[in-house]
């Protein structure tokens, strides 16, 4: 068989000043990402493995935060909290927002403006949307128990409560399931419409037609949202750190509060480095698990289904 | 010789991660030798950096204006004041310290100046105090328990702010009582309370503002002479019965004579005093300005004595100007520090909090500036009954921690001997991990 000659030894020079070129164009983004994502990731590798009260230089301390870590109570209930908060609000989240998309999907009445109003909570930013949260919560004036005093029932203190704030941030997560829900939508509005009428001709009523058509179609969707929602939730840190600051009795600790809270209030930024380090292994961990698990579950239509 | 890709890149990349770890092993925060009271390097007019967080417009102004003199005073200074947003203030100093970055002067909330000091943010004013001999009698308000550490002092007098006591008057004529006496007890407080608490229209005798110690919560812990730490500031106290006796008396507010919400019912809310229908609230002095704007008649009350020790107490805790000691000019950036701290600086601010200077708050001009109220309360109680806030070098640690366990009590989760216990353990954890050098 004929092979060009080694490309490497004969580059036109037009060639070689396409890639200087392309080079050149690419640069800002490699020097950003060198500068501003790469070297912090590498440096606080470094920290971790140092006591570093930041106003102070490091010092090396080796795998000491790390042994630490196993021995620090307050770092088994933040990932105690967190990994609850993975578990209920992601699923949640998810079958939450492919129901709506399912309902987005149906001919009705002024489907735009009701995909615009499920989408809205998600363009509010996260501090307004807590600050309206902590209303809602609030368990003298705010809507939830004025509600259910309607029905005679006396709310609790949601997060004055150390068993219902965590179940209370859950329920709040589900606030932005319109972002998730506008993924479906796509994802929905892509199947094609002739395995519906297979379906239909093979005699496929609606739960069938869902179960069979949608519900196999929308996997890769579902992947995705579900690796995005996983990630999110195990780096929450906004609502804890405004609502109730990780508390009533470490109820709402989650992993990330208290790693902000071993930098920058209690001067650990070496142990700090360390807890992000074990969080990035958990996600990555998890990411794979769930990459994994998509050989079972997942269908892509371009592909022959292995067995 | 051949050698596979991937061993080739793992090598490429070991050698790049020595490199930026050797890299960062040798970037050094810059930083001084605490308390070194170096002398200004810089010959001729110099700018000083002054740092605080914004607290709003007429605020801001009143920092300027009151610089003003100064500068005119001193053409070989020139004050640059960086106004920055209160929220991550605190984080962002950390990280422009350790970059070498952090301005001259910073204002600091009470929780930042011994754990900033025991770590060389600062530098030790006293050589300074002690050279200029910069009277300390002339202040009502004891700066050492707030910002000393080892025999050296951090911090320079802002205001002289922590703990007030607030009754709405309107509400008071309502229910038909009279002011409280200056002498009024605990007792009284629950009396007055009562009559003032109407659940039908979510009216409440007695609201705090913040609760867990060290904050409000305290000074009836004090007031039945318990303690929050010991006096060496090592050992948590909190379960001693007499700290637990003043928690029960706030609990049982809320919980056995329902005159007081829980702090939950905060929730969203900033002041709820503001509402009109709290008749006595437990707030800060720095609440005194939104209090004013309220559109109902209040004033300033002594805190209650418990009759039983016969002790009144207030918790303080204010604001000071440090200098950081990375800061290259460090003779005019104490004038600067001295200046606020003096006759000029707390008359420039007296509008907008408790001046500590004796001779300020005792003068006509600012009694005038907080008529109707009588200001000479807030004053006379932080002199006579004032309690610091228990600085250390950890004290936010210990504090969520306190603040976590008490927290419990007040939602009804958990009696004041199981969270007191709980919040004891905790701290003294804490404490126990402090290295040998933080003795005070």
């Amino acid at each position: 068989m004929a092979t060009f000659p080694s490309a490497r030894k004969s580059k036109s020079p037009v060639a070689q000043r396409e890639a200087l070129e392309g080079y050149l164009f690419i640069l800002p983004w490699l020097l950003g990402l060198l500068i501003f994502i790469l070297v912090p990731i590498i440096a606080s590798f470094y920290f971790s493995l140092t006591s570093f009260e930041v106003v102070k230089p490091p010092i090396f301390v080796g795998l000491e935060n790390y042994v630490r870590l196993i021995h620090d109570q307050l770092f088994w209930q933040a990932l105690k909290v967190t990994c609850i908060y993975v578990v209920t609000s992601t699923p949640l989240g998810l079958i939450l927002s492919f129901a709506i998309a399912l309902l987005m999907n149906q001919k009705v009445r002024f489907v735009s403006l009701w995909r615009t109003i499920f989408y809205m909570p998600t363009l509010v930013p996260v501090i307004a949307s807590t600050m309206l949260w902590l209303w809602i919560f609030n368990p003298q004036f705010g809507l939830l128990n004025t509600l259910l005093r309607y029905v005679g029932i006396e709310g609790p203190l949601w997060l004055g409560h150390s068993q219902w704030a965590l179940p209370s941030l859950i329920i709040m997560s589900l606030w932005t399931v319109g972002g998730p829900m506008l993924i479906y939508l796509a994802g929905l509005q892509g199947i094609p419409t002739d395995l519906y009428e297979a379906a239909e001709v093979d005699g496929a009523g609606a739960w069938a037609k869902f179960w069979a058509v949608t519900l196999p179609m929308m996997t890769p969707v579902i992947f995705f949202n579900l690796i995005m929602n996983m990630i999110f939730a195990f780096q929450v840190f906004t609502q804890a750190f405004i609502m109730t600051q990780g508390g009533p009795r470490y109820a709402t600790l989650f992993y990330v509060l208290y790693l902000y809270q071993n930098a920058f209030k209690f001067f650990r930024m070496g142990y700090a480095a360390a807890l992000a380090w074990v969080l990035f292994l958990a996600i990555l961990l998890m990411t794979a698990l769930v990459f994994r698990s998509s050989a079972i579950w997942v269908f892509y239509e371009g592909e022959v289904r292995k067995r | 010789m051949f050698q596979p890709i991937a061993k080739r890149s793992t090598g490429r990349v070991l050698c790049l991660l020595l490199f930026v770890m050797v890299l960062f092993s040798s970037c050094a925060p810059v930083t001084a030798p605490a308390g070194q009271a170096t002398t200004g390097a810089a010959a001729g007019p110099v700018e000083i950096r002054l740092a605080s967080y914004g607290l709003g417009d007429a605020w801001n102004k009143a920092l300027e204006d009151t610089l003003k003199p100064f500068e005119a005073a001193n053409p070989n200074i020139k004050v640059k004041v960086e106004f920055r947003p209160i929220d991550g203030y605190w984080d962002k100093l950390q990280t422009e310290y350790a970059g070498g970055q952090a301005p001259d002067i910073t204002i600091n909330q009470m929780n930042w100046v011994v754990p900033g000091a025991a770590r060389g943010m600062f530098v030790d004013l006293k050589p300074f105090i002690d050279r200029d001999k910069l009277d300390m009698s002339a202040y009502f308000y004891p700066m050492e328990p707030e910002w000393g550490w080892q025999g050296g002092m951090y911090g320079g007098l802002l205001y002289a702010g922590g703990q007030a006591l607030y009754i709405n008057k309107d509400l008071l004529k309502a229910t038909g009582l009279d002011f409280p006496k200056d002498d009024w007890t605990w007792d009284d407080l629950l009396a007055y309370a009562q009559k003032m608490t109407d659940p039908a229209t979510n009216q409440w005798g007695i609201h705090m503002g913040i609760i867990n110690p060290p904050y409000w919560s305290t000074s009836f812990i004090h007031g039945t002479g318990g303690t929050v730490l010991n006096a060496a500031g090592d050992k948590c106290t909190l379960t001693d019965p007499k700290a637990q006796a003043g928690l029960q008396f706030v609990a049982d507010l809320i919980q056995k004579y329902k005159v007081m919400p829980p702090p939950s019912s905060l929730e969203g809310q900033t002041n709820p005093f503001l509402s009109g229908k709290v008749g006595i609230y437990f707030g800060g002095t720095w609440e005194e300005s939104a209090i004013r704007e309220a559109g109902f008649d209040w004033d300033f009350a002594h805190m209650p004595i418990n009759k039983d020790t016969g002790t009144r107490s207030v918790q303080m805790g204010s604001n000071a100007w440090s200098l950081l000691s990375t800061s290259k000019n460090q003779e005019q950036a104490w004038k600067v520090i001295e200046f606020l701290m003096g006759e000029g600086g707390q008359r420039g601010m007296m509008k907008n909090g408790v001046p500590g200077l004796k001779s300020v708050v005792d003068s006509q001009e600012y009694r005038d500036l907080h008529k109707p109220q009588n200001v000479d309360v807030l004053w006379n109680d932080f002199a006579q009954y004032g309690h610091d806030y228990y600085p250390t070098p950890d004290t936010d640690e210990w504090w969520a921690a306190v603040s976590q366990e008490t927290s419990a009590i007040w939602s009804g989760e958990a009696t004041v001997a199981e969270a007191t216990e709980r919040a004891c353990k905790a701290v003294d954890e804490i404490f126990a991990r402090r290295p040998a050098e933080w003795k005070r």
